[in-house]
């Protein structure tokens, strides 16, 4: 059995084969940000199955691309469409999870689906610790914090690196986790890497040839770095969140053009980079989250023109709107 | 008294069991975790939506509202029903003590945003819309 800290969790893994304990250690290590208390305790148990693949559940707690979860009990049962499946329960504070995966799947695209179970053990646990994960990047400086916020693809990350360039730091680039305490909010690093695509360079120079590095993932051309290889000191673990930035394309443009984002739609911009279960203790722990940051923070709308980062000027704007 | 479409007046009400609200600056949100839609709501549309948290008629909300200085709320249950926010209470339902409202009223406004959230997503941590593969 090896021991691995996602953030607040400490996650205990025993699976019965080595090529099973390097595919659940390989989602793990994504989320590579070791917190000095890591006391969320949290039990995968993995195994090899045969015979027949369990039926698709119908997706009561969540329904993903490849993956339905549904409440079993006091756990959940999740089932992909490959036959992998996992279960949940917790005994004694801690949530242990059983993961099945066919033997017909090692080896073949279907093993990527196990990844999909990890996460789903993940998000459970720092949800019990009272974390809402939050696909977005962060960025921090001089006591303000902006939580970027967009569709997959559409520049979080480069926006990222532009800030890190102009001094500011980085909380995150894709994975955060958001809570609310009675000083209030708090958002904390997940990671410690950058998702960048390899024309990020004709801006930024100095992350190198990133097509020279290996894909990371089937649907993208984006390479994984670790941010501090490319600039020192520039995550820091946690900051409290003052603004919310709606990031998106404008390809009419050829600048970054900000403006205050109306006050109706911070909540829609927020609440869309949260994967929102269907049942109503995980949805109301992500709303009593969400409804106390927004009375916190200002709204702006961002919408990045094609070649916007050319400019060395480019950020003048958007850092005076934010202070 | 303005009659519903599908209720009598006098039928005791609650929020459906799948609608989460979070309370806002200016209001509050309601997400109905079933459609994925949310809907805005401001200060004194909260305020008689709070009364079928537990249970109320629509007659219970008529008269809180007349209280509060409104005469909208028939219209505004009428909207909730449209949206399926509200279904029959449980047998025994009661009536809790009406919230607080502050400061003069306003008609009620319930907004339902355009675009619900993506009832299947990439994994559960991205909500993003999956590729298609």
């Amino acid at each position: 059995m090896r021991h691995y800290f996602c953030g607040p969790l400490r996650v205990s893994v025993d699976a019965q084969t080595h090529v099973l304990h390097e595919k659940v250690a390989e989602t793990l290590r994504l989320y590579d940000r070791r917190w000095p208390a890591a006391e969320q305790p949290v039990a995968l148990t993995v195994v090899e199955a045969n015979g027949s693949a369990p039926a698709l559940g119908r997706g009561t707690f969540l329904r993903c691309a490849r993956m339905v979860v549904d409440s079993a009990g006091d756990g959940l049962h999740a089932t992909t469409i490959s036959g992998s499946q996992a279960r949940s329960r917790t005994n004694a504070g801690t949530e242990h999870w059983s993961i099945d995966v066919p033997n017909a799947a090692l080896g073949t695209a279907a093993f990527n689906d196990v990844e999909d179970l990890v996460v789903l053990a993940l998000t459970s646990g720092w949800r019990k610790a009272g974390w809402v994960p939050i696909h977005g990047a962060a960025v921090a400086k001089d006591g303000v914090c902006a939580i970027l916020c967009a569709a997959s693809g559409v520049g979080k990350s480069t926006l990222t690196a532009a800030f890190i360039r102009r001094g500011w730091h980085a909380v995150g680039d894709d994975k955060l986790l958001l809570r609310v305490t009675s000083e209030g909010p708090e958002l904390a690093a997940l990671q410690g890497t950058f998702n960048l695509h390899p024309q990020t360079q004709a801006w930024f120079p100095e992350v190198g040839e990133l097509e020279k590095l290996p894909l990371y993932s089937t649907w993208t051309q984006k390479r994984k770095v670790r941010v501090d290889s490319i600039w020192a000191d520039a995550v820091v673990a946690t900051a409290t969140p003052t603004h919310v930035i709606r990031v998106r394309r404008d390809p009419s443009s050829s600048a970054l053009c900000v403006r205050e984002l109306p006050p109706a739609d911070l909540f829609p911009t927020l609440i869309r980079q949260i994967a929102v279960p269907t049942e109503r203790a995980a949805a109301s722990l992500i709303l009593r989250t969400v409804a106390p940051t927004l009375r916190r923070v200002q709204g702006l709308d961002l919408a990045v023109g094609n070649d916007a980062y050319r400019r060395a000027d480019a950020l003048d704007a958007l850092e005076t709107a934010l202070r | 008294m303005q009659m519903f479409d599908r209720v009598a007046a006098t039928q005791m009400l609650t929020l459906r069991p799948t609608i989460a609200a979070a309370v806002l600056d200016d209001g509050a949100v309601l997400l109905d975790l079933t459609s994925k839609y949310f809907y805005s709501l401001n200060g004194s549309a909260w305020a008689i939506v709070q009364l079928f948290e537990t249970g109320a008629s629509a007659a219970d909300a008529e008269r809180q509202c007349a209280a509060w200085g409104g005469d909208e709320a028939a219209a505004f249950i009428a909207q909730l029903m449209r949206y399926d926010l509200l279904e029959a209470a449980a047998a025994g339902a009661v009536t809790v003590e009406p919230p607080a409202y502050h400061g003069p009223w306003i008609a009620p406004v319930i907004e339902q945003q355009a675009e619900p959230l993506e009832r299947v997503i990439v994994s559960a941590f991205d909500p993003s819309i999956p590729l298609a593969e």
